[in-house]
């Protein structure tokens, strides 16, 4: 479900780069039919209308960056964006190094 | 005078391992060898060449080029590094752009009211000075605007930073200067996830042979076509081998890490 759920918001996102079509259609109120196109989920549907990413549209973000904004709060997605599995061990190496 | 005593070339990212566990931990293990040689060469300040990707730095103000003058850094946090304060040096830096600006170099101001490091700075921060008690001094040069930045123009930079710290900063101070990011990698554009492996070995080749000077002969252009729009980064590195010409690098790692989109290396300049 995972790696579904990535290639679909890969899917988007290639298709916004490319056509800033979101933009368009979130401004005309389209939205849905580009989610419909696009087999977009529901859930990553409502992160897109999320307020964070109206204001980052609002603030003349490029596509890309307020997809990237969004995307990295969508579980899966910001799971991969993180280093929070070598954390720990970051603390640990590093007070066995002396330096924390 | 003061020195610049080490120069490194590394990523500027961290994610999760999955799945590339093994390269992963190739890759931290590389970002610790590199924080325990900077150490090793007990800088006083660090300057980390690296860009904004639009946390702080959108698209209202774009300036090509602009250096932190302020006495204190908070990161951003994405990628979940660790939210710690590190020092930063206003004089430095206030004096960065003064000198640039009598030498027709104009340079921005970030203050840290305004800009909180994101990943680009703090994830090398976080490894060569954990406590963050290392003055840091951070420029940003802005890959997310167009016209992209020359990479003669970032050489220009790096010759300035140089000359700033041979004839302004006082007698044996000892900096270390990083350029962070890259190398090769295609974000969300056609080329998506691709990473030029050819390029990124020919740039640490030319950096072992003492050669990195001659990145700055390609046009923005050519380095855009040949390393992807995440590949500009490796106007950093650039920036840095400005500071110290000539000198011989030793490739500490590389990895092309196709899980996170990127070409990935760590580099150290022996002055």
């Amino acid at each position: 479900m995972e790696q579904k759920v990535k290639a679909q918001v890969h899917c988007l996102v290639a298709d916004l780069v490319r056509q800033e079509l979101l933009r368009e259609e979130i401004s005309s109120g389209k939205q849905d039919q580009v989610f419909e196109r696009y087999g977009i989920p529901v859930d990553v549907r409502e992160l897109l209308r999320t307020p964070d990413y109206r204001q980052l549209e609002k603030a003349g973000l490029p596509p890309i960056y307020r997809v990237l904004y969004v995307i990295s709060a969508f579980p899966a997605i910001r799971e991969h964006l993180s280093m929070a599995p070598f954390l720990a061990r970051f603390e640990q190496d590093m007070q066995a190094e002396g330096v924390l | 005078m003061g020195k610049v005593v080490g120069a490194f070339g590394q990523g500027h990212i961290l994610f999760h391992p999955h799945g590339a566990e093994a390269a992963a931990d190739r890759v931290y293990e590389g970002y610790k060898a590199v924080g325990r040689r900077i150490r090793a060469l007990k800088p006083d300040l660090l300057v980390v060449i690296s860009g904004d990707h639009l946390f702080n730095l959108g698209t209202s103000y774009q300036m090509p080029y602009a250096v932190g003058v302020a006495d204190e850094y908070l990161p951003w946090g994405d990628t979940d590094v660790p939210v710690r304060p590190f020092a930063g040096q206003r004089e430095f830096g206030e004096g960065l752009v003064r000198f640039g600006a009598e030498q027709d170099f104009d340079l921005a101001k970030l203050e840290a009211h305004g800009f909180r490091p994101d990943h680009g700075i703090s994830v090398p921060v976080m490894f060569a000075a954990p406590r963050g008690d290392l003055p840091v001094v951070p420029i940003n040069i802005n890959i997310c605007m167009e016209p992209l930045p020359n990479p003669r123009r970032c050489q220009a930079l790096g010759n300035l930073l140089k000359k700033y710290v041979e004839q302004c900063r006082p007698v044996g101070e000892r900096v270390v200067v990083i350029g962070a990011g890259g190398l090769s990698h295609w974000l969300m554009v056609d080329r998506d996830g691709e990473i030029n492996e050819i390029f990124d070995r020919h740039v640490l080749a030319l950096i072992e042979a003492g050669r990195g000077d001659e990145l700055a002969e390609m046009t923005a252009a050519d380095l855009l076509a040949t390393a992807g729009n995440g590949g500009m980064e490796t106007l950093y590195w650039i920036t840095m081998l400005a500071t110290v010409p000539g000198a011989r690098g030793e490739t500490i790692f590389y990895e092309p890490m196709y899980s996170w989109k990127t070409g990935i290396a760590a580099t150290q300049l022996h002055v």
